[in-house]
């Protein structure tokens, strides 16, 4: 009906940032951030829990060991499996909140020792791959938006074909190409910066492509907004317009799906580790549900939870960097 | 760069162009938008070109800067801008000429200043691209420029983004960047489109004081009541073509062509309710299916008690919107309401139309209860609701006869008996009261009140069809078989003097005025007895604008509708209206018959309003020859 739109007027910038003060919305993120990764903690355990097999056959190594019925009484006792799910839950949180992740059903030592000289690689491979897609995508924005209808078809094409390649099958043809035949770069392992270029744009190729996506709508946008114009009527050249007033525009969604999508690579990092043969919490992950390593797979999904909190934070202080009109303080008008 | 091409001013024209023709190279084909078009421009001087949207203006100024997109082709016997060549300027070239000596002022500066960065950033961008080192010099040249476009506490400004400024500051500070370099040309573009009528004065003010300084200036606007007093000469574009171009008086006191005479008929403030603002023919509701509704020709159509509306403002403080405002709409006739923005207009529709509750006051719809009424009161709209037949397409005649037999006797608030169990209104004084009337209760009788916004476009779902646009309102009433709203569409269009064979197209294919008439259409077919028009007409270009007023004329004549019309355009306001009510800060200033208060204003709020109206001179009436050019005695061109 025609009765809604009385107020469409209202300047109200678009925006996924929180409304308030820095301040206030680093307080109020921290707040939900503990319910998050409590409810993240919470299911993963009920779940693992809930799927069948005695964790302490893992224990004891696997299926195709037999445990004498005292061993496995043993164990239980010793792991605390004895005790009904709840309480076994409720000792985990406690644990959880001094910093205990448990000891690994598997190697028989705390999560801690396992888990903590991992974080570093995935970070650092997850953090490089996040820098590469976004250079990628926006020169490529830079390069090929608003130029023709033919460099504008190619970018378009070109965005589509990498957003849609495997993450796996980008590393293998940059392990053969670069590492095998030309020899740039080392096949495998984790020695410096060199080794992580490999891995870090195996995993950046394909999310670049969905940025690039992102990013050339708004940057074509902005490049049709009147303020362009008026740039120009300054003696601005194409170039200077592009890049002080229409990429500022252009990044701000590709800012939201940034968040998403440091989250998810830490997750899909594994694909790179294991390729590239490199150690990180993606392999640990995979290793430790195929043993059913219980405490190893809790803390792995804790960090990453922890991590993707981290990550939307810094983003929705970085969009109130680039939008100013995100701040209360900056529209009191 | 920065090549010095200031020291010829004085004597050489700053324009000189000669047959310029500027045509479009699009995949269908070349497109001819700018054709044989001549103009001069000497320093200290002003040419408005004026027309309507489409007639070229835009393009021709664009490619005094060198500004047109990439697919344009320009062609001409002669090009001088500022002594150069234009068909042969190097990008580079103009990138010189830009910002420097020529100054390009768009219209809204909410869009044309970039929101992301200070008003002080985009100043010192133009200073910076023509090499003027040294970020202090910079500076106090940035708030120099600020100053000189009449922005006070230009260092606090220079810090602000467009969105935090006023309209009128924010189209200032859009002038002092294009005039920061001081540039003998400077070209605006529909500068004072958006703004309401003070600070549009201002603006002019402004623009005039940039004339006195000796440079020229370009001014393109489609009403020509704007450029009356700031242009040297005129020059009215129509279809790309220059149709007549001469000195500001003579055009306007004596046009010669047709065009130039349609455009000053169109302008509303020179002409009262009852003068015909277009040539459109009239339009003439022949079939006029009638709706059973409870709502009373013989009360006031809308009537309004002592409205209040206020806001939290984020610091917690309460802020008045709408304060003690009373109106009443008559039957059958149009209340003004007339205020700049932020005064109140909005909320006081919505309030009107029942979609904010007011925090006091009482509406009355038709001598319904509608907003806010005590309990005793709505529930005599409850008993209205239930009329067996709601909604069925009867005609006037039976629609009478059910009204005589049972649905008359509404009185007043007061002494209210219901038909239905005789219920009396309890407590005379309803804004007191805490029970109100429910949307529950009102939306029964929603088709009696409908809506026409200013941008039909953002109430239209683009998916949508024209027919289908219309037949979603008469579904969402539940009116007739599928077949019937398809034909009651049609016919509606009709109405509203639109082809036929527009039931098909997609609103974005439209222009600004037929979307108009497709939002009109659209809230007539639910058979209101009151539309509420805000800003109906103030997105339209002044031709376009003057059939919409003539449309809704011959609408409220044939249909007897009863308009709350609201705009911040004294002019529209003056031709649409009986009554007027001048609203500020949320308060009644003034309120009366139309004719008393355009020529008796009481108050200096009113007064200073009306002097802002850019008025035409005057210009003896003439019977129009379509396409001659006819004799006309020289009137008394009062400038």
């Amino acid at each position: 009906m025609s009765t809604s739109s009385l107020d469409s007027l209202s300047a109200a910038p678009r925006t996924t940032a929180t409304v308030g003060s820095a301040g206030s919305v680093i307080l109020r993120r921290v707040a939900g951030s503990v319910f998050v990764l409590w409810a993240a903690v919470t299911l993963t355990f009920f779940v693992l829990r809930l799927t069948p097999g005695d964790p302490v056959t893992a224990i004891l190594g696997g299926a195709g060991s037999s445990p004498s019925p005292e061993t496995v009484a043993a164990v239980r006792a010793e792991y605390g499996l004895d005790q009904p799910v709840l309480v076994q839950y409720f000792s985990y949180l406690g644990n959880l909140v001094t910093g205990d992740f448990g000891v690994s059903y598997i190697f028989k030592v705390p999560v801690v020792e396992i888990i903590g000289p991992q974080i570093l690689p995935t970070l650092q491979l997850a953090g490089l791959a996040m820098v590469f897609a976004w250079a990628i995508a926006l020169a490529f924005t830079l390069l090929t938006v608003g130029r023709g209808r033919v460099l504008d078809g190619v970018g378009r094409a070109v965005e589509v074909f990498s957003a849609s390649l495997p993450q796996f099958w980008v590393g293998i043809m940059l392990a053969v190409v670069f590492a095998v035949i030309l020899g740039w770069f080392p096949v495998a392992g984790n020695d410096g910066f060199k080794s992580l270029v490999l891995p870090a744009l195996s995993l950046a190729i394909p999310l670049a492509g969905f940025i690039a996506q992102v990013t050339r709508s708004s940057f074509d946008d902005a490049l049709a907004q009147p303020f362009v114009l008026s740039a120009r009527a300054r003696g601005l050249s194409d170039t200077a317009v592009r890049i002080t007033h229409a990429l500022r525009h252009a990044i701000l969604p590709g800012l939201t799906l940034s968040a998403w999508a440091v989250g998810s690579l830490v997750s899909s990092a594994v694909v790179a580790e294991i390729i590239f043969a490199r150690p990180g919490l993606g392999r640990s992950l995979v290793d430790a549900i195929v043993n059913r390593d219980l405490p190893i797979t809790l803390a792995v999904v804790f960090i990453t939870a922890a991590v993707y909190i981290l990550v939307n934070l810094a983003v929705d202080l970085l969009y109130r960097v680039v939008d100013p009109r995100t701040n209360p303080k900056g529209s009191a008008a | 760069m920065t090549e010095n091409t200031s020291g010829t001013a004085g004597q050489q024209p700053l324009l000189a162009i000669d047959n310029l023709n500027v045509s479009f190279i699009t995949p269908r084909g070349t497109v001819d938008v700018v054709r044989d078009v001549s103009l001069a421009l000497a320093p200290g001087k002003a040419l408005a070109l004026v027309g309507e949207s489409g007639s070229g203006k835009t393009v021709t100024a664009r490619t005094l800067v060198g500004l047109n997109a990439t697919n344009a082709r320009v062609t001409a016997d002669r090009l001088d801008v500022l002594g150069h060549d234009a068909t042969r300027l190097s990008e580079r070239q103009w990138r010189g000429l830009r910002g420097k000596d020529i100054g390009y002022v768009l219209q809204d500066a909410l869009v044309s200043l970039d929101p992301l960065r200070t008003v002080g950033q985009e100043i010192d961008e133009a200073l910076r691209a023509h090499g003027v080192r040294g970020k202090a010099e910079r500076q106090e040249r940035v708030h120099t420029a600020l100053r000189d476009a009449g922005i006070p506490d230009p260092e606090v400004r220079a810090r602000q983004r467009s969105g935090e400024l006023s309209g009128g500051l924010r189209q200032r500070a859009l002038i002092a960047q294009a005039t920061v370099l001081n540039p003998q040309l400077v070209i605006a573009d529909e500068p004072t489109t958006a703004l309401d009528a003070t600070v549009q004065a201002q603006i002019l003010e402004l623009l005039a004081g940039l004339k006195q300084q000796g440079r020229g200036l370009i001014f393109i606007s489609h009403d020509l009541a704007v450029v009356s007093h700031l242009a040297d000469e005129i020059a009215v574009m129509q279809n790309g073509r220059i149709v007549e171009s001469g000195r500001a008086s003579e055009v306007l006191s004596n046009p010669r062509h047709e065009y130039t005479r349609q455009l000053i008929d169109a302008v509303p403030s020179a002409a009262g309710k009852g003068t015909r603002l277009s040539a459109v023919p009239r339009v003439s509701v022949t079939s006029r299916p009638t709706r059973l509704s409870a709502f009373s020709d013989a009360a006031p159509a809308l009537e309004a008690r002592n409205l209040v509306k206020t806001y939290a403002s984020p610091d917690g403080t309460r802020r008045t919107v709408v304060d003690d405002v009373s109106f009443t709409v008559p039957a059958g006739k149009t209340l003004g309401i007339v205020g700049e923005s932020g005064s109140g207009k909005s909320t006081t529709a919505r309030i009107a139309l029942g979609l904010t509750e007011p925090d006091a006051g009482t509406v009355t719809l038709g001598g319904l209860p509608w907003v806010g009424h005590a309990e005793g009161t709505a529930s005599v709209l409850a008993d209205r609701g239930v009329l067996p037949d709601h909604g069925v397409l009867v005609d006037r005649g039976e629609r009478r006869g059910r009204r005589a037999s049972g649905l008359t006797g509404l009185t007043g608030l007061t002494g209210l008996t219901g038909p239905a169990g005789g219920r009396r209104a309890r407590g005379a004084t309803a804004a007191t009261a805490a029970a109100t009337v429910t949307e529950d209760l009102r939306r029964p009788h929603r088709p009696d009140i409908q809506l026409v916004n200013q941008d039909p476009l953002s109430s239209f779902d683009p998916r949508f069809s024209v027919g289908r646009v219309i037949t979603d309102a008469l579904d969402a009433g539940a009116v007739g078989t599928p077949g019937e709203r398809r034909d009651r569409a049609a016919a509606l269009l009709g109405q509203v003097g639109l082809p036929l064979d527009l039931i098909e197209r997609r609103p974005l294919t439209l222009s600004g005025g037929q979307r108009q008439r497709v939002a009109i259409a659209r809230a007539l077919a639910l058979q209101p007895r009151v539309l509420l028009l805000d800003e109906p007409v103030s997105a339209l270009d002044v031709s376009i604008q003057a059939q919409v007023l003539d449309l809704l004329a011959d609408l409220q004549e044939q249909l007897g509708l009863s308009y709350l019309f609201i705009s911040h355009d004294l002019g529209v306001i003056h031709h649409v209206s009986d009554d007027v009510l001048v609203l500020k800060d949320g308060r009644v200033v003034e309120s009366g018959s139309a004719e008393a208060i355009f020529t008796t204003p009481t108050t200096d709020y009113t007064r200073a309003l009306l002097a802002a109206v850019p008025d035409m001179p005057e210009r003896q009436a003439a019977v129009v020859v379509p396409g001659a050019p006819s004799a006309q005695n020289e009137a008394g061109a009062g400038r």
